[in-house]
């Protein structure tokens, strides 16, 4: 879709919607952390489109039109929706009560232990670090376009990316000094 | 910082060329905390990395809601615009008119009016004396009447044919002015012995005529037996006389109910007995009873009117002449307005 008006006919929204609704849906899935909500996100983010089609303004992408309406649709439900989870966590055994590595563990266990704390560290972010985290690693946005979607400054953006980073790289530590160095 | 953050991702995400990566190992090298945020990165990396599944909404799903949402909306708004147009209807159409003030008519059941009472019609014509002497009263029933509606006593001469005392008190006591002054006080009533009641039949052998004074009930207070001089009986009566009854006011009392009475005018029947009403005395009781049982006519018909909303205006019509030129008819006569112009009968008020 080139950049401009929204197509405000029912055939042209269709068009916008098959082209972006992987996306669109893929930032929520990692943004909700799960399925269901990003379902409903989805759904809540092209109503949103599909009203407001008529005043978008040609300032911007559309790709990142739709990403501002989908991270609003996402923050208003926020706090409705259940606890944002990793989507990496659903494929992986939990890791709560799992105290850590058995004795004599081999490297390979050892390493899928240590990624599970990491996955569980990012996903223990603070949301307002978590969230532009999330746009940074999954979406590969600059930090310009994290700012222009969270609807903050790009040194906030910068801030809390380089914040959320350091919280994970010092768990990291914590791990490599309890249980030995990186696998 | 910004140049470090998207340099580490592109550094692990192998986005550099060769030269850039070879530079950012160099700095690497010779920044610890750099390698190890790039360490973290890239653990992340590995540790988040994993299939989005697939998106099953569909754009039918989006327009579905879309069009539910208008539906919804336009219902809202026809809501809306009914709930306004009510409203403005409700304000542009007249007020409902205010209840009609009925203050002459309770609205309060009124109980069955009492018989009124009978009055003396002797008090049309009352005098205690002409140019003749002194007029009696010869049935003591109506004596007792008029007694009771003047609030005094009566005096009761009982005489006896053949009794030459008795024909010297017509002749001269009668006429005596003091005496005359002092009985004007009472009833005067005058019987022969021989039709006195039986209590009062006394023998006469002690002297004649008999003289007693009754109550307005009938009974005996005081009296005394043979003939004494005009200015001792003038006395006698001075001593014992109740205030003098307002004769006149009672005459012109009485002759306003007779004329009431006779009169086929309700508004002139309603006045007169409006001016006596305020009496306290039988005149004044006969009054009021006869305005209460105007009163419960117009109630009478104004409750009928409005039990039977089809004859109405007819009911009314009817109780407002029979009653014409009354307080009541004009409560009538607006409720009457009411139905005729609105068809309807409507909330009454009983006052302003």
């Amino acid at each position: 879709m080139a950049d401009g008006a929204l197509p405000g006919d029912g055939d042209g929204f269709r068009r916008l919607f098959d082209e972006h609704r992987d996306a669109v849906f893929r930032l929520l899935f990692r943004l909700s952390g799960n399925r269901h909500d990003a379902e409903d996100l989805l759904q809540d983010t092209f109503l949103r489109v599909f009203r407001k089609r008529d005043q978008f303004r040609a300032d911007g992408s559309v790709e990142g039109y739709l990403r501002r309406i989908a991270y609003r649709t996402f923050l208003n439900a926020r706090a409705r929706l259940s606890r944002p989870k990793g989507p990496q966590l659903e494929k992986i055994e939990p890791v709560d009560g799992n105290p850590g590595p058995a004795e004599g563990a081999s490297r390979k266990e050892l390493k899928s232990f240590l990624l599970a704390r990491v996955r569980r560290a990012v996903e223990e972010l603070p949301p307002a670090w978590r969230e532009p985290f999330v746009l940074f690693r999954y979406e590969g946005l600059k930090l310009k376009e994290i700012a222009e979607t969270l609807g903050i400054t790009p040194k906030a953006a910068e801030i809390r990316v380089a914040r959320a980073l350091e919280r994970v790289s010092a768990r990291l530590r914590e791990l490599k000094a309890q249980y030995g160095e990186a696998p | 910082m910004s140049h470090d953050l998207e340099r580490i991702r592109d550094y692990v995400e192998g986005r550099l060329d060769p030269a850039e990566r070879d530079a950012f190992a160099s700095e690497m090298a010779r920044h610890p905390a750099l390698a190890e945020l790039v360490e973290t990165y890239d653990l992340v990396v590995r540790a988040t990395a994993g299939p989005v599944p697939a998106a099953t909404t569909t754009v039918g799903d989006v327009l579905a809601r879309a069009g539910a949402e208008r539906r919804w909306r336009r219902a809202l708004l026809a809501a809306a615009a009914a709930l306004l147009l009510a409203a403005s209807a409700y304000l542009l159409v007249p007020a409902r008119p205010g209840p009609v003030q009925v203050g002459s008519i309770p609205l309060a059941l009124l109980p069955a009016p009492e018989a009124p009472p009978e009055w003396p019609r002797e008090l049309l014509e009352h005098a205690t004396a002409d140019d003749e002497g002194l007029l009696f009263h010869t049935k003591m029933d109506r004596a007792l009447a008029v007694a009771r509606a003047a609030k005094t006593r009566v005096f009761l001469f009982i005489h006896f044919p053949g009794c030459p005392w008795c024909a010297e008190f017509r002749r001269v006591h009668a006429r005596d002015e003091a005496v005359r002054k002092a009985a004007d006080s009472y009833v005067l009533l005058s019987l022969d012995w021989r039709d006195a009641p039986e209590g009062l039949r006394e023998d006469p052998d002690e002297g004649w005529p008999i003289f007693d004074l009754l109550d307005a009930e009938g009974k005996r207070i005081d009296g005394f037996k043979g003939m004494r001089p005009a200015a001792a009986v003038a006395a006698w009566l001075g001593e014992r006389a109740s205030p003098r009854p307002d004769w006149e006011g009672l005459g012109e009392g009485a002759r306003r109910l007779d004329e009431a009475e006779r009169s086929e005018d309700p508004a002139r029947r309603y006045e007169l007995w409006q001016q006596v009403a305020g009496a306290d005395n039988v005149l004044g009781e006969a009054a009021r009873a006869r305005i209460a049982a105007m009163r419960k006519q117009a109630q009478e018909a104004l409750f009928a009117a409005r039990g039977d909303p089809g004859h109405a205006a007819e009911r009314l019509d009817d109780a407002a002449a029979s009653l014409r030129g009354t307080p009541f008819a004009a409560d009538l006569e607006r409720v009457l307005a009411f139905v005729r112009e609105h068809g309807s009968f409507p909330a009454l008020s009983a006052k302003e």
